[in-house]
């Protein structure tokens, strides 16, 4: 890892802006979703896989389609989602259970059957044959060839109490976001722990910026370029493998310190907040916004001092945003109150 | 040589002649010979199987094919003799007969070799149709009769020292001619004749007289005249007779209803019975056309060829066997236990009836219901459950029938055929009529998830009434 | 005088002998009415006291070394057979023409399939007990690369551009894809339960896996296997498509037009009262199409007829023209000759309502079955000449190679392996195992739910008394010596009282096995049927960190609150080493309301890990489930102490359980050192 620097060559410049989305399309229970409340979202080839609180809506070829535990899905909570690379298999973190879903079949792993720590799965991830898991009773590690679990708790982790949030893998490494317990990494070649917890303590405040994680209460962790971002509810931290930054909404483009997750993408990081979504090179900032009122709502730019605005109409479904993805110029933002789809604008 | 060792070399050799004696007094072989049983041209005996006990002054000859000569009456000691039938190594055979004109059809082995026979039922009807079980038993008819059901030749099982006589059938089906398969199982025509005379079938039941059921039928217009015989490629050999003829016909054992075969067309005559012989040869009670009696051929049933085997001027042969050494059938184990007082019954759907309902798209009304009917009562009333299954436990040997009926008592089907249910068998079926090749669903009827539904009868109705020769074992 | 001591001696003998010979053979006679629950048994020592001896030198002196083989492919000129011998561990090479094996090539433990490259230079062996496949160097005779699977690769094919060799673990329920460029594998693909069979469409672009068990459901649910499709451009599962009332789908072949993909399979009743065997109440065999075109449908067929069965069928060829289809059926000693015309012919004329019946229609055979070509002892897999004209069979249990003449549709002579000719009491026992005779009209044979001599993951419905009661899980048959009595309910002491009259009366319903041929069973049952090694959670006998602390757990006498544990909570009380169990009856807290109230016979766990699902009524379908589900109350052992990490440990232990040859010696109970 490295600190990287976007590169300033302006004839790149509005490829290498963080890119605006605009054309938003929002589904709700009215146009095809099974319920309004959407927890995650994830783009698998032509099609869209939402994590409800009604199951798991997959959006292919213009038509919605929705499996439930009648399907065999754990639980119609759904809501962390990942894809395997290695395989394609498709897995989802439920309220009752983590879910493999692969060739139309569902196959559960639960707390009963499996070694599997606690069917409450916030967040899922595929790293070669293995699958993560953050649930709240631990960060478990699923052998999918031997379908062994090993469970990570305070036990045995550097961990304060077994609730853990987020989850996410790169770079031969895993790293766990644990309430109250910073960021764990465990290293897949010495199968060993450390942590990086908040230098400041249990400090509300930043009392010294960038002197490690902005918080212990950790609620996302993504990786991407080299780079790892991690959500808090209490701002936002960048790390490039040395160096920490943090990021609040006070001092920057960030929609709002709550941050319910992150997914890192390329340079850009998105942040799925109380208060909207926003996308971040680590510099400049787009955040989205709905409208109290209406349906309409604006993205604001920042680059350093200068803010701008760009009108919506439609904006995103709701500011209370849970979930996104991106692929190629085609964002997905799951929202407590709809799913929104938007495309890459011209600057 | 001392005195004592002479002596005991004069014993010895006693010893030995005497025991020679009593080998060479046990008779010769009687391996490769037909038995023939024949009865009188000028009776006015109806040459059919149901009338077997009305065959007045029949014998059993044995015979060396090629050997016209050597033909010796085995029965002379006997007013009539029928039915043989001969043990699995060759050496005894079992046959009815009667001593005197007015007496009872009773069974009787005889050593082939020495000729002495033995009594081994003495029954208050007629007992006949014997045929030899695996080990140590024997299978027979007898005429039962009833203030319902008159004249019903039901099933039984002795030892072969007679010992251990067990009713095997209780419902109002006669049967005739039994044959022992390789499978161990009765292979028998049979008819209902309660409370309406049914139509000739061939059935197969275990030797214990339970999982009776439906084997083969003729054609409408015609039946089947003659004691089935099954041959060592898995066919079934049998005469078929119609308006036009006779002939003698093959059913493959594995696919009864789907392999009828006319082994004699273009035969001019008259067939009425067929019996193993050599391989790819056959022998058959054939009367020519133009000829007067029924004589013993034997039949290629490749090239059509026949020879003539044996011929009496004054007697039509009824049938025939060879004596030899045969694979002796399966003996089947018995689930039945004598002590218990009833058996249970399940199906699976009683609104299922077979594929041909499913080709034929029948579009019958839903049965909610099974009556479940005695010989002139009804026995009980069962709602099935909504996958449309029942299980009941019946009182054992008791005969009955089920239709089915609608929530408001409609009858939607049957009644069926007759069942009982022996001693602690435990019986399934599909559907209703679903016959003989239908598999079962792979599911668990609802009604197994409970206890059976009890079926109480009224003892009286029992059919059976002729206790004084009929012992159950304890 | 010396006449007279002589006498005298003489006399004294013969008393001796008489107070010996009549108590002594009366104590062998009531030891022998004991242990094999008949009192006519002849008096014979031999039977169980040399032929039950599983180890040492009586053991190596009366086995034997046979081939018993199993796949075989052909060179594309034809004169060259390549015979998988299972249990030599060896390719061997045959000389079609003067029918002699050439060659011995010793490849991995407990071989299985062979594949061929296109050019036919190369063959691919899967080796079940290894977990690997080996590659062949044809010319040379030797094994060049080696290659790790997952757990008991069997059944293997390549990709249409040979870049890619797929090897199906039966033991880990998977596909291994390898890279053939880098000679390793690249992933691994979730494919059903317990497959074997896979075959490559014709055009390249798919590939179906067969499973052989059903998934895991209550009892009284549905019965439904999988077979998984893989899109072989993409590696990865494309769809799964369940294939009901079935399982035991052992192979697969394309039609080499692509037209339909045909499936052995067998179709279990499984949840209906074993209360007769006649009309098809036990088991069905049969084939499943699976059609490539149109509504893709999946349509199955029956092998068997009203009164006679084709028991487990096991190979399913097409000939190159795509006329026929051959299935080879184990149990049987039978190749059944299916006429596919007649079958496409009943997919496009018959309504759909009447398709779905077929498979019950035990009649329906007729109309696609041209001839049963009868075959040596045990055929398994076939493969056709290159010129489609003859047909070879591996006669698994004759060691030899049948060969059948396509045109007249009879049996040559077979091709003879050379190996011993002596039949064994052990070989005949394995014969009679897989062989349907001991059942009415040959409808099942052992093998058939004890596939592999092991279980088939099913819970039945025996029917002992009432219908619907007491319904059990099919146990394992592999090392069970030692281990009596037998049964759930261990109201068997001998395999021969489990094998005897009563297992004929309510079982097979046919004549009960003699007494030589119950001899010859049970002395393969309890010599012949060894445990794969456990490659999986215990590959080298050296236990990993989590396992070494499940054996804590397993051994422990105190809770986690230092409270003592009564000798009955304690896991090793009831299962302690070598074979995990103190054969002992125990009430664990697991009758269900359809049980008769008894107590259970304690199960060996030995290789536990490869028995799903568990309990007496298969309930259980993971380790885990034991306690997590089915342990509320510390009956089955005191576990709610336990944290999950506990759980995981102790399962983890469990799961490295293997042979009780490879495990200590019999421990004491451990007494709780509680101050």
């Amino acid at each position: 890892m490295g600190f990287t620097q976007p590169d300033k060559n302006s004839d790149d410049e509005e490829a290498k802006a963080v890119p605006i989305y605009g054309n938003w399309k929002n589904f709700t229970k009215e146009n095809g979703l099974p319920g309004n409340k959407t927890y995650a979202v994830r783009v698998d080839g032509d099609r869209v896989l939402v994590g409800t609180h009604e199951g798991l809506a997959v959006y292919e070829d213009g038509k919605w389609t929705t499996y439930t535990t009648e399907d065999g899905l754990s639980h119609n909570g759904v809501i962390a989602i990942d894809v395997s690379e290695l395989t394609g298999d498709v897995w989802l973190g439920t309220m009752g259970g983590l879910t493999r879903w692969s060739g139309g079949k569902f196959e559960v792993y639960d707390q009963l059957n499996s070694g599997m720590a606690n069917d409450l799965v916030y967040s899922v991830v595929c790293d070669g044959k293995y699958v993560w898991v953050a649930t709240g009773g631990g960060a478990g590690k699923l052998d999918t060839y031997t379908k062994e679990w090993e469970i990570f708790t305070e036990e045995n982790a550097p961990m304060h109490e077994p609730w853990t949030y987020g989850v996410c893998a790169g770079n031969n490494k895993v790293w766990i976001a644990a309430w109250g317990g910073g960021v764990i990494e465990y290293n897949n070649k010495t199968m060993h722990f450390r942590d990086y917890v908040d230098p400041d303590g249990n400090m509300e405040i930043d009392l010294f910026p960038d002197d490690g994680v902005v918080h212990d209460i950790t609620t996302g962790v993504s990786y991407s370029d080299g780079i790892l971002w991690v959500g808090t509810y209490f701002g936002l931290s960048r790390y490039d493998g040395v160096h920490w930054k943090g990021y609040f909404d006070h001092d920057s483009g960030l929609a709002s310190n709550f941050i319910n997750f992150v997914r890192a993408v390329g340079d850009y990081a998105y942040l799925c907040t109380d208060k909207g979504l926003s996308i971040t090179d680590g510099e400049s900032w787009v955040t989205y916004k709905k409208n109290e009122n209406d349906k309409n709502g604006k993205a604001i730019i920042t680059k350093g001092e200068t803010k701008t605005e760009k009108a919506f109409s439609p904006s995103i479904s709701h500011n209370f945003v849970l979930g996104v993805d991106v692929k190629d110029d085609v964002i997905w933002v799951a929202t407590s109150y709809g799913l929104s789809r938007g495309e890459r604008i011209k600057q | 040589m001392k005195v004592e060792t002479l002596t005991k070399l004069k014993t010895s050799i006693i010893l030995f002649l005497v025991a020679s004696l009593m080998a060479a007094c046990s008779g010769g072989s009687m391996e490769g010979k037909i038995l023939v049983s024949e009865v009188p041209q000028n009776g006015s005996f109806d040459l059919s199987p149901w009338n077997l006990a009305q065959a007045e002054g029949a014998r059993i000859v044995a015979m060396m094919p090629g050997i016209n000569e050597d033909v010796k009456n085995l029965t002379k000691d006997f007013f009539s003799a029928i039915s043989p039938s001969v043990s699995y190594n060759g050496e005894n055979m079992l046959f009815a007969a009667k001593k005197e004109a007015g007496d009872r059809w009773q069974i009787y082995e005889m050593k082939l070799g020495s000729g002495k026979t033995k009594q081994l039922t003495f029954c208050e009807t007629d007992c006949i149709n014997p045929s030899y079980l695996p080990i140590n038993r024997f299978g027979f008819t007898k005429r039962m009769n009833d203030d319902k059901v008159k004249e019903c030749d039901m099933v039984f099982t002795a030892n072969l020292d007679g010992s251990n006589q067990q009713q095997i059938t209780f419902s109002p089906q006669t049967f005739a001619e039994l044959t022992v398969l390789r499978d161990g199982r009765f292979l028998a025509m049979e008819k209902q004749i309660y409370p309406e005379e049914g139509k000739q079938k061939l059935m197969v039941m275990r030797p214990d007289g339970s999982k009776l059921e439906f084997f083969y039928k003729s054609d409408e217009g015609s039946y089947v005249r003659s004691k089935l015989v099954e041959t060592d490629d898995e066919q079934i050999l049998l005469v078929e007779k119609n308006a036009e003829g006779s002939n003698i016909a093959s059913l493959s054992y594995n696919l009864p209803l789907h392999s009828y075969k006319n082994l004699s067309a273009g035969k001019d005559g008259d067939f009425l019975s067929v019996a193993n012989y050599l391989t790819h040869k056959i022998m058959v009670a054939f009367k020519k056309s133009g000829s007067e009696s029924f004589n013993l051929f034997e039949f290629d049933p490749v090239n059509g060829e026949m020879n003539e085997l044996y011929k009496n001027d004054k007697f039509d042969v009824l049938e025939a066997v060879l004596v030899k050494a045969y694979q002796r059938p399966k003996n089947l184990p018995s689930e039945i236990q004598l002590k218990e007082k009833a058996g249970l019954l399940m199906c699976q759907d009683i609104n299922f009836y077979g594929i041909e309902s499913v080709r034929d798209n029948h579009n019958k009304a839903k049965a909610n219901k099974i009556e479940i009917i005695g010989v002139d009562s009804v026995l009980g009333i069962v709602d099935v459950e909504e996958d449309g299954s029942f299980y009941i436990k019946v009182e054992a040997d008791v005969p009955f029938r089920i239709q089915t009926l609608s929530a408001d008592n409609e009858v939607v089907s049957g009644p069926g055929s007759w069942y009982y249910i022996r001693p602690n068998e435990r019986r399934a079926c599909v559907g209703c009529h679903t016959g003989p090749e239908m598999a079962p669903f792979n599911r668990q009827p609802i009604s197994v998830r409970k206890d059976p539904v009890i079926i109480k009868n009224n003892s009286e109705l029992r059919l059976h009434s002729n206790t004084k020769d009929y012992e159950h074992e304890d | 005088m010396k006449t007279k001591k002589l006498y005298f001696i003489l006399g004294f003998i013969v008393v001796i002998g008489l107070v010996i010979y009549f108590p002594g053979r009366k104590a062998a006679r009531e030891h022998v009415n004991y242990m094999t629950a008949v009192e006519d048994h002849p008096l014979n020592c031999v039977s169980c006291h040399l032929h039950m001896i599983d180890k040492g030198p009586i053991a190596k002196w009366q086995n034997k070394d046979y081939y018993s083989p199993y796949n075989l492919v052909i060179s594309n000129d034809g004169k060259t057979l390549y015979v998988v011998a299972q249990d030599a561990d060896k390719l061997l090479v045959v000389d079609v023409e003067s029918k002699e094996v050439k060659q011995h090539i010793q490849v991995g433990d407990f071989p299985h399939s062979i594949i061929l490259s296109k050019d036919g230079k190369t063959a691919y062996v899967s080796n079940q007990w290894a977990d690997n496949v080996m590659i062949v160097d044809l010319a040379k005779g030797q094994v060049t690369d080696t290659i790790s699977t997952g757990n008991g690769p069997s059944g293997i094919t390549l990709s249409s551009d040979e870049t890619f060799l797929y090897a199906v673990n039966t033991f880990s329920s998977d596909l291994t894809v390898i890279d053939l460029n880098r000679k390793q594998e690249v992933k691994r693909l979730p494919a059903g339960f317990n497959p074997a069979g896979i075959s490559l469409s014709p055009d390249g672009e798919k590939i179906y896996v067969s499973s052989r068990r059903g998934r895991m459901v209550p009892y009284g649910e549905p019965l439904v296997s999988e077979v998984t499709e893989f899109n072989s451009q993409k590696n990865r599962v494309s769809n799964i498509l369940g294939i009901d009332e079935a399982y035991m789908m052992e192979n697969i072949s394309f039609t080499p037009g692509g037209d339909m993909a045909l499936i052995s399979l067998i179709r279990p009743k499984n949840l209906v009262p074993m209360v007769q065997v006649e009309r098809g109440w036990m088991m069905n065999h049969g084939f499943a199409v699976i059609e490539q075109t149109g509504e893709q449908r999946i349509v199955q067929f029956l092998l068997d007829e009203p009164n006679s069965y084709y028991s487990d069928p096991y190979d399913i060829l097409v000939s190159k023209d795509g006329k026929r289809a051959f299935v080879s059926s184990t149990g049987v000693n039978r190749i059944s000759v299916i006429n596919l015309d007649s079958i496409r012919y009943i997919l496009q004329n018959y309504p759909e309502e009447e398709l779905a019946f077929l498979s019950y229609d035990l009649s329906f055979s007729r109309h696609y079955i041209e001839r049963r070509i009868p075959t040596g002892a045990a055929p398994k897999g076939m493969v056709l000449s290159a010129d489609g004209s003859r047909l070879y069979v591996a006669n698994q249990l004759d060691d030899n190679i049948g060969v059948i003449d396509l045109n007249t549709l009879e049996s040559l002579d077979p091709i003879d392996l050379g190996g011993t000719q002596k039949v064994t009491v052990a070989r005949k026992g394995r014969q009679l195992f897989v062989n349907a005779g001991g059942t009415f009209q040959n409808q099942y044979s052992c093998y058939t739910c004890h596939p592999d001599y092991h279980e088939d993951g099913l819970v039945y419905n025996m029917a002992g008394k009432d219908m619907g009661r007491n319904v059990t899980n099919v146990q394992s048959l592999r090392e069970i010596n030692h281990t009596a009595p037998f049964k759930w309910n261990g109201l068997n002491q001998s395999v021969y009282k489990q094998d005897g009259m009563r297992f004929s009366t309510v079982l097979t319903r046919t004549e009960a096995f003699s007494y030589p041929d119950l001899d010859a069973l049970s002395s393969f049952i309890l010599t012949g049927i060894k445990n794969p090694p456990n490659m999986m959670y215990n590959p080298k006998g050296e236990l990993t960190a989590a396992q070494l602390r499940g054996k804590e757990i397993f051994e422990r006498t105190v809770d986690n609150y230092g409270k003592e544990i009564p000798e009955k909570g304690r896991c090793v009380t009831c299962h302690p080493a070598p074979y995990y169990s103190n054969f002992s009856f125990e009430d664990v807290g697991t009758l269900s309301e359809s049980d008769d109230t008894i107590k259970f016979d304690t199960p060996h766990l030995n290789n536990i890990f490869a028995s799903a699902p568990y309990l007496h009524d298969g309930r259980a379908y993971t380790l885990e489930e034991i306690w997590t589900k089915y342990g509320g109350k510390d009956k089955h052992g005191v576990v709610n102490d336990m944290t999950k990490m506990q759980l995981n440990d102790l399962i983890a232990y469990l799961n490295s359980l293997g042979s009780a040859e490879l495990e200590a010696k019999e421990q004491e109970v451990l007494k709780a050192g509680v101050k």
